[in-house]
């Protein structure tokens, strides 16, 4: 039986358009994964169908009814539950609290019997192996146990579809196990999932069924055991994995290194890290999320203060303790969410790539409207940026323009070394190729690069070399004409260590928990 | 034995906690300027002055209670003070043209509830701020109340109603003081044990987390400005029954000393977290130091400048406290 069934759903947002007529037909009963890179459209059809977003054409169909959910309550209402990527929670309130936040949506002035509640709470957390107090805040919980928390509160709201969004993605590598046995123990509750994710190992683990998302439209739908992990990541890509042009550049090995980074520590999220990088080159970060690669790109643009370690750009040592040290050494940032981080969205263009070099676009501390006008103009001719004037609001750019405003705003400033937090994240295919051109441009240059990427083809195809990190320690260094994604996958999941110390992985995990 | 210690654990968690917690340092500090204040003069300790003390702050407490829903859900009310004003002067015309106490006084709160509620539509459905709403709807409320009155105070109140303000229950407690307990029990048992109230914290810990699950934020935050417009106009209420007299310009700057009071009683600028004992001891910190100021004959225009100084101690206090945590 089909729970859920979705057909020619078409969803336009301003400039592009998201879905382009899918269909989804989901089994009652089933873990069905919706898999896709970036942009193919996964989280605008987990918000439509939870009712977050409103969609303009097509058929939902919910146990052979249409449906229509306006809003994430008329959702849970028929029996859709959402577990977020980056879950919203009250951190304020106790973890009983924001499980039955869902349930007690009704705003009325009926007492809530909160003993009761804690101790249905508690059973509920038990079940799925969270061994914690309903009256703790919830903001004394690991990552894994607030996912826990959320699932519950699908549970406790007894949906009869829970759709995942990326759900390991916050997680740590210990908590996936657990995060497992939970996706059986719903599955046995009679609980249909829908998981959306790129991680394919996992998808291969846990799905019955999958449908494959491309450019807003689907490419494939059917059982997982007809297809093989490499025919989905053809399908996701609509082309070979590895397309990644590789350009040989030589690294001007005997030249003076334009940073070197010695017993380099950040808090406890960086240990002892010690690297260098020349002119000419693009040395690649790899680890996976809460490795230490961004914190110790923040740490040496200034933002977050280091313990311990020294920091030499060309040879001198200095001290970095905000980002105007670092500007003023020759840094460039270019940080992993540009909404929040990278840029002015309500400005113009022009205003965006100003904002570092106010001081020589003003003269007698007058803003020279011209320069930043030229600034802007000059930018958009020599990263190509699709836009229509330098006065552009940025919020209106695609993905991949903005992206190349921040760059722009960092090059403006002509910078010896670019530090670069996953900088293709969320552009589509075309930018990507276009921002590895800049950065080869740069390198050509004699420009230092340090970059990360959640793509490891990416980061062997654009970088010389790559060093991996683990739970913040550097844990190797490869050459990247000639290393593997295998090698670097098991440098920065901590499996060479284990295999190395000749140490199961349970048992590091019950080591890692005291 | 170790059903023993497990007691003692949980009796010293309870202790830690309760030294943790935010009201306890707004306990502490109170309690530290009573002591200091003592010292000042023998009237300070007397029945008469801590009653005295305590009616002073009811009628702003009263609004402060409201003023402390709104910033729960992440907001401000700074109408509040001009809601007091026209409340009273609305009971008062309502009374001296001939309309019996009891109707004029729920006539002058629910128009407080309809300013709040302007105050509430304004910002959950048009999308403005509240303090620029609030700031603008300061000077609207009050505008009104000069323009119904022509600036000039209405008098004659019934003796009925001045008691109200005025009267002692036993010849000991004054009435408006009985009036704040109760109101803050209300408050606290609505905020402790009803789903509004559940969904007050919800929608200032994580407004986006509250309506991804299916709470109604919107109507939440309004139903906390209807609140607040409803506490105000009855603090103004009690304030005019209390002087006698009802006067356009009453209550005037009221506001910041209520911002300060529910700020000093340790509510979130960020909404999500603040306490009706916190308030009512944040209310009394501010009463307790006006009564020194005037006991020590330093004298009214310093009020002004402590309110000040109070409002930012206590800012800063959260926001180290913010960051520690």
């Amino acid at each position: 039986m089909n729970l859920l069934a979705i057909d020619g759903l078409v969803k336009t947002f301003p400039g592009v358009q998201a879905l382009k007529g899918v269909k989804l037909t989901v089994e009652a009963g089933s873990v069905h994964a919706l898999v896709g890179e970036n942009g193919a459209g996964k989280s605008t059809l987990i918000k439509v169908c939870a009712g977050i977003e409103r969609r303009d054409r097509g058929e939902i169909l919910w146990k052979g009814e249409p449906i229509d959910a306006r809003s994430p309550l008329d959702a849970r209402n028929i029996g859709i539950g959402v577990v977020h990527q980056h879950f919203p929670q009250c951190s304020n309130l106790t973890v009983a609290q924001n499980i039955y936040l869902s349930e007690l949506s009704k705003t009325t002035l009926r007492p809530v019997r909160w003993k009761q509640r804690n101790q249905q709470a508690q059973e509920l957390l038990a079940q799925f192996g969270v061994q914690r107090r309903p009256d703790e805040l919830l903001g004394s919980l690991s990552i894994g146990e607030r996912q826990v928390v959320e699932i519950c509160k699908a549970v406790a709201m007894n949906v009869e579809l829970i759709i995942m969004d990326e759900p390991t993605s916050a997680l740590a590598l210990e908590e996936l196990e657990r995060f497992f046995a939970m996706i059986d123990m719903l599955q046995k509750r009679g609980i249909t999932i829908i998981y959306v994710s790129h991680k394919l190992d996992e998808v291969f683990r846990i799905a019955n069924n999958i449908t494959i998302l491309r450019d807003g439209s689907d490419v494939f739908s059917g059982k997982i055991k007809d297809v093989t992990p490499s025919d989905v990541a053809n399908l996701m890509a609509g082309h070979d994995v590895g397309e990644f042009e590789r350009l040989e550049m030589a690294a001007r090995d005997d030249e003076e290194p334009v940073l070197a980074v010695d017993a380099f520590s950040v808090g406890d999220r960086v240990h002892g890290a010690t690297l260098a990088v020349r002119p000419g080159e693009i040395l690649g970060l790899a680890g996976l999320q809460g490795s230490g690669t961004s914190d110790l790109m923040k740490g040496l643009f200034g933002l977050v203060s280091a313990t311990t370690g020294t920091i030499r750009i060309e040879g001198d040592e200095i001290a970095i303790r905000s980002p105007q040290d670092a500007i003023r050494a020759g840094i460039g940032y270019v940080p992993a969410d540009r909404h929040v981080e990278g840029l002015c969205l309500i400005h113009s263009l022009a205003e965006n790539t100003g904002v570092t070099t106010l001081k020589g676009l003003a003269r007698k501390g007058y803003l020279r409207r011209a320069a930043v006008r030229s600034l802007g103009e000059d930018s958009i001719r020599m990263l190509s940026i699709q836009s229509h004037s330098p006065w552009q609001i940025v919020n209106y750019l695609s993905g991949g323009n903005q992206q190349k405003v921040v760059l722009a705003k960092w090059l403006a400033t002509n910078p010896r070394l670019l530090l670069l937090d996953d900088p293709t994240r969320g552009v589509d295919v075309g930018a990507k190729a276009e921002i590895h051109g800049i950065l080869r441009n740069l390198a050509q240059e004699g420009k230092a690069c340090v970059m990360t990427s959640c793509e490891l083809p990416e980061l062997i195809a654009v970088t010389n070399r790559i060093i991996t990190m683990y739970k913040g320690r550097i844990t190797g260094e490869y050459r990247s004409d000639s290393a593997t994604q295998e090698d670097i996958m098991r440098a920065i999941t901590g499996a060479e260590e284990m295999e190395e110390q000749n140490v199961s992985g349970r048992h590091r995990e019950a080591k890692d928990d005291e | 034995m170790s059903r023993g210690q497990a007691v003692l654990d949980s009796g010293k968690k309870t202790i830690l906690r309760i030294l943790r917690g935010r009201e306890t340092g707004v306990l502490l500090a109170l309690i530290v300027l009573v002591v200091a204040l003592s010292f000042l003069g023998q009237n300070f300790f007397s029945t008469r002055n801590i009653f005295s003390i305590l009616r002073a702050v009811s009628f702003e407490g009263i609004a402060a209670l409201g003023m402390m829903l709104a910033m729960i859900t992440g907001g401000l009310d700074l109408s509040i003070a001009s809601n007091m004003a026209l409340s009273g002067i609305v009971v008062s015309l309502l009374m001296t043209n001939g309309v019996p106490v009891l109707p004029a006084i729920l006539i002058a709160i629910l128009a407080g509830m309809a300013i709040g509620l302007i105050n509430g539509l304004i910002i959950t459905r048009i999308g403005l701020g509240p303090i620029i709403t609030t700031l603008a709807m300061l000077s609207v409320v009050r505008g009104v109340a000069f323009m119904v009155t022509k600036g000039l105070p209405v008098v004659n109140l019934p003796a009925s109603f001045t008691w109200l303000g005025q009267g002692m229950i036993g010849n000991v407690i004054p009435v408006p003081i009985l009036f704040f307990l109760v109101i803050a029990i209300l408050v606290h048992l609505l905020q402790r044990y009803t789903v509004f109230g559940y969904q007050l914290y919800a929608t200032g810990g994580n407004e986006i987390a509250s309506r991804y699950s299916g709470v109604q934020t919107k109507n939440v935050t309004l139903l906390t400005y209807v609140l607040s417009g409803a506490l105000g106009a009855l603090g103004g209420i009690l304030l005019i029954a209390r002087l006698g007299v009802a006067q356009p310009s009453i209550a005037s700057g009221y506001e910041l000393a209520i911002v300060a009071a529910v700020v000093i009683g340790g509510t979130s600028l960020d909404g999500g977290i603040g306490t009706v004992l916190g308030t009512v001891l944040g209310v009394l910190i501010i009463g307790v130091i006006r009564n020194g100021l005037v006991l020590a004959n330093i004298g009214g225009y310093y009020i002004q400048f402590a309110n000040g100084m109070l409002i930012l101690a206590a800012v800063v206090i959260n926001r180290l406290r913010g960051i520690r945590s």
